[in-house]
């Protein structure tokens, strides 16, 4: 199982790395849209967790280009949201991504079992 | 749901190590502001170091810090979309907020626990009309 975290808050992306790793998941991770998106294509990820908010490419910009390069039908992406945020995650959704996570506020065990779920589709 | 406890104290060092910089970033865009250098750039720079700070401390349970970042946020949120003017008293709230907030890391740092900010939100809701 392979996951792709886009995240530009090195304290988000060390938790989540971390915690994924816990899980014997192999982890790959990026601290920007622009860097996150040139990795999909190398690393083939089962599953992407991204984040919307961030430098140089924010979130609906890589799934704009995951549509345009057939990328959104192949991996799930999640993206990290906050409160507040609902709109975004809306927005979000129309661009393909499958659902969101609560970075704050978040149960770890949901969050794997929503990542094994889709990532077997 | 938050960390568990176990994992508070596993990643406040994490913690301390970038939400140090995201206030840095804060105090820098707000007193550039107040030189009268508002950009598009450090206004992005600023909602999203404000945002990232709100985060990673409601996910850490510092509810003082995260309702004051919070707010802060919200306020460049409402630059960003040019709904906000960014006058004197707001700039001079705007750098208060970021004083209190490196102040109350500060006080996390020392162990001595987060230090209250209800008068730096109050007086940044006040100027602003935005309410936390």
């Amino acid at each position: 199982m392979k996951v792709l975290l886009i995240e530009d808050d090195n304290f988000f992306r060390e938790f989540y790395s971390t915690k994924l790793k816990e899980k014997n998941i192999e982890v790959e991770t990026a601290p920007d849209g622009e860097i996150g998106f040139s990795k999909i294509a190398v690393f083939n990820p089962d599953l992407i967790l991204l984040d919307i908010i961030m430098p140089k490419k924010d979130g609906f910009e890589v799934l704009k280009e995951m549509g345009q390069a057939g990328f959104i039908t192949k991996i799930p992406v999640l993206v990290f949201s906050t409160l507040g945020q609902e709109k975004d995650v809306e927005k979000a959704r129309l661009l393909g991504a499958k659902g969101y996570v609560n970075k704050s506020f978040f149960d770890f065990d949901k969050l794997y079992a929503r990542i094994i779920e889709l990532s077997k589709r | 749901m938050p960390l568990t406890p176990d994992d508070q104290v596993k990643y406040k060092s994490l913690y301390l190590q970038t939400a140090k910089p995201y206030i840095n970033e804060l105090q820098n865009a707000f007193t550039l502001f107040s030189q009268g250098n508002v950009t598009p750039e450090e206004i992005e720079i600023a909602h999203r170091a404000a945002h990232s700070l709100t985060s990673q401390s409601n996910m850490m349970s510092y509810t003082q810090i995260a309702k004051l970042a919070s707010l802060v946020e919200k306020v460049m949120k409402a630059k960003v979309d040019n709904q906000l003017e960014l006058t004197p008293e707001v700039v001079a709230a705007l750098k208060a907020a970021a004083d209190t907030l490196f102040n109350t890391v500060a006080s996390i740092e020392n162990d001595t626990g987060e230090t209250d900010v209800a008068t730096g939100v109050e007086n940044l809701s006040k100027v602003t009309q935005i309410l936390i």
